[in-house]
């Protein structure tokens, strides 16, 4: 006859495989964030439906700017018809 | 986006990806199409959501820009310019409504984090990237011209290689290169309550800016930085021609039908005004 085994001893392994299925669930949790933060980061982002590619800064937050107004080249007309019209947005 | 686009120097091929590409960013980004990711990602209430790579690098240039405008052209809008009335496409908006505006929401970019494509914002925010949507689109649109020409939306002109522009309110000038863009409530204005209302929102007080002008024509190095430009030189009123001058950008101003001209402006493209 096996024998019997006490409430207490049952109560330390249900304990026991809570806490090894709690650290399976934490580890495959990180694994999860770590796999979803390599595959956004923009070093691995090509191209874009518009044509734009994202291949700057890992995160933007307030400060700082990468903006850059650079210097349109622009002269008198030359009295010649516009090809296009400009108008107000 | 609601507006005309014209290209010129385009091969059909050329023009049909330019084509394509407006109509792809319009799903994305329309704050009239319910299931545009904007709308989505507006609605939904999680703080952070996992965004498309085209979206991300969207806000990111948007966030660079109110970075550089110290947060007068603010990606977070799209409260205030819903409780200004613009909810609808501007053709279907009534010239004149009875109800008065909402309550005013102002801008916070500054609490926007994009970390990738992770985008996390406080509950309750709007985001309108219509301030930068439609001059990025062009000038992803020139990129697609294997030669030179230009690329005009609603307006905005982004040029790679020289093209005669004409302004608007009159006059006309060459664009070599990069962007022409204006920026106005010349023409998109309404009535609510018995008070102006426009698109341009002044991020600081959450309302349509009380600026002096009534249009601000600016060239840059893109079509995104004279419309961000030009925006923030509205919003700043008397102070929005010396901020061009800073950057050494040339720019117009239309206040009430008188033209003014920064500096820079008069030496680039009237010079011999700036002589005189």
């Amino acid at each position: 006859m096996p024998k019997p085994v006490s409430r207490i001893v049952e109560a330390r392994r249900r304990a026991a495989h809570a806490k090894r299925a709690a650290v399976a669930l934490a580890a495959a949790g990180f694994l999860a964030v770590a796999l979803l933060a390599k595959a956004s980061h923009p070093a691995r982002a090509h191209g874009t439906s518009g044509g734009q590619s994202a291949s700057r800064s890992t995160t933007q937050q307030s400060s700082g700017s990468s903006f850059g107004f650079g210097s349109g080249s622009v002269e008198p007309s030359d009295g010649s018809q516009p090809g296009v019209q400009s108008s107000v947005s | 986006m609601g507006t005309d686009v014209v290209v010129g120097g385009a091969s059909a091929a050329e023009a049909e990806a330019i084509e394509r590409l407006f109509a792809d960013w319009e799903q994305v980004f329309s704050r009239f199409r319910p299931q545009s990711e904007l709308n989505r990602i507006n609605a939904d209430p999680a703080p952070v959501a996992f965004v498309s790579r085209l979206f991300a690098s969207v806000v990111r240039d948007a966030l660079e820009a109110a970075a550089a405008t110290d947060g007068l052209v603010d990606p977070t809008l799209g409260g205030a310019i819903v409780a200004a009335g613009y909810d609808r496409d501007f053709a279907l908006l009534p010239a004149r409504d009875s109800q008065p505006p909402s309550p005013p929401v102002p801008g916070r970019w500054r609490s926007l984090r994009l970390s990738g494509r992770l985008l996390t914002r406080p509950p309750g925010t709007a985001l309108d990237l219509n301030g930068v949507v439609k001059s990025l689109a062009v000038d992803a649109s020139l990129e697609l011209l294997e030669g030179d020409g230009f690329v005009a939306a609603g307006g905005d002109v982004a040029a790679g290689g020289a093209v005669a522009v004409g302004l608007p309110g009159g006059g006309s000038l060459r664009l070599r290169s990069g962007g022409l863009a204006t920026s106005g409530i010349t023409v998109r204005h309404w009535h609510r309550g018995g008070r102006l209302q426009h698109h341009l929102i002044d991020p600081r007080s959450g309302r349509p800016s009380t600026s002096r002008w009534d249009e601000v024509t600016v060239a840059a190095g893109s079509c995104l930085a004279a419309d961000v430009a030009a925006k923030a030189a509205f919003l700043l009123g008397d102070d929005g021609p010396g901020w061009l001058d800073g950057r050494g950008l040339p720019g117009r101003f239309l206040e009430q039908g008188e033209l003014l001209a920064n500096d820079r402006w008069r030496a680039s493209v009237e010079p011999e005004a700036a002589v005189a």
